[in-house]
């Protein structure tokens, strides 16, 4: 469903689309990816199959309720799942490393350094009990042979990165003596201390007022620019997802079911779920539309049979969406995983 | 206007205590956060009336105060023409049947140690006393919201988010209320069952004749589903009037950033206006808004504006808007 | 509905097989409180029977565990020993949960009003007293004599158990108002209170269920200490009166054997009192695991 023309007197300019390289350099690619959590007897997957490249420079959406899979595939790449977890099949290969093959201690210093992450709610994020200088420079150093007086230094200039006003107050302050706002740009300076390639934010604006929102979205696409930054964007959130990123994967039950350039992805959505995500909410633009409503809700772990897992609520199943799995296929442009016609 | 009112705020306030030492409490000036200054509102039978607001807008403030759980500092609050501000324990009681309240976080809204049936008949017994048959309006309540019996047997930690708040919606209504409050309901959803939520509230609503006063900060949401919308800023009401007043002809300074910082998806959005700013802490001198708003005045950091008449239906404190 | 019966019996055996270290407390805990109770019925030795020909025997034949430095058999002994020390332990506890649980639902429920400030404050002047010192000064001054309160003789143990019952309060109290302050802040106590529930209702329908987990823990490891406190006291002979049989008791006329090879006299008592503590422990963290409906195991994915 195409939104509907602008309300008069609107002035939107549109979302800025990096200018993506016309063959970019692969710099993360996921093969097969699967996550499995031991359940009763047997396993059970969180993630499946899953397989995605993301090219140097690009924004990537990964978009998904909970029981998606779309956290636990972020905590794959950076080597983070929970110990009760285990990655069972697939490879993530970075910069042309595997990162599943890769002893820990060579992780570590991947991660935080050339990949890293930040996540939804900064006040668990963040060390109450020590100050942001103290957890800045401790990073820094972690990664590198600064001296103190040149972490410090470091640590100052990646608040002022940030937006912080007044990083040298900042550096002294606790988490709790800050703005929720103020605490995600901390969390963020935090992730792009050490200059990552990879920057996968969780969420990142969740816990966060709509206009605070906005303000920390602007920052990440002035980061993307100023620091070249690869970004993956993960979100239940469409509209927000659309401003950032370039392209999106749609999650569901642990699966891939569409994936493409935004644009795409919203102006013909062909797996119904994508188009339950767009339509099921209202919005600004569109007030008073019916919402499009899917009952029941994204599966548990575990309880996903045999074939598509989006079948026992789709509202356009045939037979064979409970018997096979959906492989993704080409469709006018971007991939879906769906065994109905295209729309 | 032929329905009656059945809610009305009159320059209702909050303060809250700073001074957390008990001593310096009783010997010393109280330092005061004012979380709610001087809201008026009215409600009346069969509205479904929005109150958006951000963090620290102050909006649970007023919801906590409509339902008696915290004290009105100054101002009255009228219920069906009865002042309820003042009153407490066994007076309030009949009140305390019409007006239920529906929370956001499903995980603290149910007692952990209780199945759902135990909270179910004790809210069914303080509306029905020792009547009979208390388990089968447990489960009819339970099936309106779209739960089966055997959801009576779990505790709450057993259930999805959104089973949860349907619980939290079945118990409200076993009280047989008139009025909810429903504060953030759907927030922290999945976007999938924040529609089927929704839509049981407005079934509910058709249904049984329900009035609402619903709280978020999803501007979206509070506009596709209420008759007036109400926007807070600083526990004040800063503009208010019907969807269309507040959305296409928004008058307040605040209440356009807010619409102006809501993703569009692939369309963008309009460039953000608003500055980061502190909020002001004391009964401050001028218009609490003014120290991020790009059109401030002199006039606006002397004195506060007051809610002016737009249109019939719109009003907005501003400075800018009330211009003679 | 299934039946009953049937579906709480697996539940108690999964319980029992889930956790094998609460269960091998409990069964600690079920020999001595079982001999203790049943001790007139065993067919014991009768513990003040003196038998000078027959003393200083060690572990063997008739006495499993010996005897005394005056023939008596040390088995029994410790079976009748171990019931003052019981006694007082529970007894203790008795006194103190419902008062520390009325100060701590209180408190905690009006958290930061004065209310909860005069009592955690009187609470906190209570909690500075050291327990066996309490104790000794307390029997010291009162005589190990029973004494005469109005009508009622009180003994010497019940002295005993009301002074360290009163001295449990305070940690009680605390563990009960740091649950009911934070509980009393919850949603589901303000929707109570938006039916019109009255404070007392919530506190003890809503809040109280909340704080039986950590209380049980809490009250195992207060009746050991209490155990453990009446033996101190009858070691220093302010408890049980000799030739009254106590575990602490044993202990002390023990002292004079422990280099001339008399084991048996100092082990025993030693390993009653130690097997107790640990059977508490056990048992109450099992129970505490146990009774925590949060307890399902996850993966910690979705919730």
């Amino acid at each position: 469903m195409i939104p509907a023309r602008p309300p008069e007197g609107a002035q939107h300019h549109s979302v800025q689309r990096e200018g993506m390289p016309s063959s970019p350099e692969t710099l993360l690619q996921v093969d097969k990816l699967r996550v499995a959590f031991p359940l009763g007897s047997s396993l059970a997957d969180a993630v499946s199959d899953v397989s995605f490249s993301i090219g140097k420079g690009e924004a990537v959406g990964l978009l998904g309720e909970s029981g998606s899979g779309k956290s636990m595939t972020a905590l794959a790449i950076m080597g983070l799942i929970p110990p009760t977890g285990r990655i069972v099949g697939g490879s993530i290969v970075f910069d042309g490393r595997n990162l599943l093959a890769m002893p820990e201690e060579e992780m570590r210093s991947v991660r935080g350094s050339k990949i890293s992450i930040v996540f939804q709610d900064p006040l668990s994020a963040l060390n109450p009990s020590l100050r942001i200088g103290q957890q800045l420079i401790h990073i820094i150093r972690a990664h590198g042979r600064e001296s103190i007086q040149e972490a410090q230094r470091r640590a100052l200039e990646v608040l002022d990165l940030v937006g912080l006003p007044d990083p040298t107050r900042v550096m002294k302050s606790y988490a709790h003596e800050l703005s929720g706002g103020m605490r995600q740009r901390a969390l963020i300076g935090m992730a792009i201390a050490c200059r990552p390639q990879l920057l996968i934010a969780d969420e990142p604006t969740t816990a966060l007022d709509v206009t605070i929102q906005a303000q920390i979205v602007d920052l990440f696409r002035q980061l993307r620019r100023e620091l070249d930054l690869t970004l993956i964007f993960i979100t239940h959130n469409l509209d927000l997802m659309a401003e950032i990123c370039d392209r999106a994967i749609v999650m569901y039950g642990g699966t891939i079911v569409e994936s493409g350039v935004v644009e795409d992805l919203f102006s013909r959505p062909q797996h119904p779920y994508t188009n339950m995500l767009i339509d099921c909410l209202p919005r600004l633009d569109d007030l008073h539309r019916e919402l499009t409503l899917i009952p029941g809700m994204p599966p548990a772990l575990g309880a996903i049979a045999a074939g598509c897992p989006f079948e026992p609520r789709c509202p356009r199943t045939i037979d064979r969406c409970r018997a096979v799995r959906p492989a993704l296929e080409s469709r006018f442009g971007h991939m879906v995983a769906c065994w109905g016609s295209p729309v | 206007m032929s329905a009656p009112l059945l809610l009305e705020l009159r320059e209702v306030s909050k303060d809250f205590d700073l001074e957390s030492s008990w001593i310096k409490r009783l010997f010393v000036a109280r330092r005061k956060f004012r979380a709610v200054d001087r809201v008026s509102l009215t409600i009346a039978q069969g509205e479904v009336v929005g109150l958006v607001g951000e963090s620290g807008s102050g909006k649970t403030s007023v919801a906590q105060m409509i339902l008696r759980l915290h004290d009105v500092s100054s101002g009255t609050i009228h219920y069906r023409g009865e002042d309820i501000a003042h009153q407490s324990g066994r007076a309030l009681q009949p009140f305390r049947q019409r007006v239920q309240m529906v929370f956001q976080d499903s995980q603290s809204a149910l007692n952990p140690r209780k199945t759902i049936r135990q909270t179910m008949l004790e809210t069914l017994r303080m509306r029905h006393g020792r009547a009979t048959d208390l388990e089968g309006r447990a489960i009819e309540l339970l099936a309106t919201t779209g739960l089966g019996p055997e959801t009576l047997a779990r505790y709450p930690h057993a259930l999805s988010g959104g089973q949860r708040q349907r619980v939290g919606i079945a118990r409200a209504l076993a009280m047989d209320p008139e009025f909810i409050v429903a504060d953030e309901p759907v927030s922290s959803l999945d976007v999938s069952l924040q529609a089927q939520i929704i839509n049981l509230l407005k079934s509910l609503r058709t249904e049984r004749g329900l009035t609402m006063l619903f709280i978020s900060h999803d501007l979206a949401l509070v506009n596709h589903l209420c008759d007036r919308v109400a926007v807070m800023y600083s526990g004040r009401i800063v503009e208010i009037g019907l969807p269309e007043d507040v959305l296409r002809d928004s008058a307040h300074p605040y209440t356009k950033a807010l619409i102006a910082a809501v993703p569009r998806g692939i369309r963008g959005r309009r460039a953000s206006v608003l500055a980061s700013g502190t909020r002001a802490l004391a009964e401050g001198v001028g218009c609490a808004f003014a120290a991020r708003c790009p059109n401030a005045m002199a006039i606006c950091q002397q004195t506060s504006p007051e809610l002016a008449p737009l249109s019939a239906s719109h009003k907005a404190a501003c400075h800018l808007v009330n211009l003679p | 509905m299934s039946s009953v019966a049937p579906r709480q019996l697996a539940t108690v055996w999964r319980a029992i097989v889930e956790n094998p270290a609460g269960s091998f407390g409990l069964l600690i805990l079920l020999a001595i409180f079982g001999t203790a109770l049943l001790a007139p019925v065993l067919g014991l030795f009768d513990p003040a029977s003196m038998n000078l020909n027959g003393k200083l025997l060690a572990p063997g034949g008739e006495h499993w565990m010996g005897t005394d430095h005056v023939g008596r058999d040390v088995l029994s002994r410790i079976v009748w020993g171990a019931r003052p020390s019981l006694t007082v332990g529970v007894g203790a506890v008795l006194i103190g949960l419902p008062i520390g649980i009325a100060i701590g639902l209180m408190a905690g429920f009006y958290y930061g009003r004065l209310v909860d400030m005069m009592l955690m404050r009187a609470i906190e002047v209570l909690a500075s007293i050291p327990l066996l010192i309490w104790a000794i000064a307390v029997v010291g001054v009162l005589g190990v004599k029973p004494i005469a309160l109005g009508p009622f003789m009180v003994s010497n143990e019940m002295k005993i158990v009301v002074l360290i019952g009163i001295l449990y309060v305070p940690s009680i109290a605390r563990l009960v108002h740091a649950v009911a302050a934070v509980e009393g802040r919850s949603d589901y106590v303000r929707a109570r209170r938006v039916q019109g529930a009255s404070d007392l209702t919530i506190m003890v329908s809503d809040i109280l269920p909340n704080c039986l987990s950590p209380l049980v823990v809490q009250a195992t490891l207060l009746v050991a200490a209490g155990v453990l406190v009446e033996a101190s006291l009858s070691f220093i002979g302010l408890g049980v009166q000799p030739p009254q049989p106590s575990l602490g008791g044993m202990l002390s006329e023990a002292r004079n054997f422990i280099f001339s090879g008399e084991w048996w006299l100092s082990f025993f008592p030693g390993l009653v009192i130690s097997l107790t503590v640990i059977g508490f422990n056990l048992f109450g963290d099992a129970l505490r695991d146990i009774l925590d409906p949060r307890r399902s195991s996850g993966t910690g994915l979705f919730g």
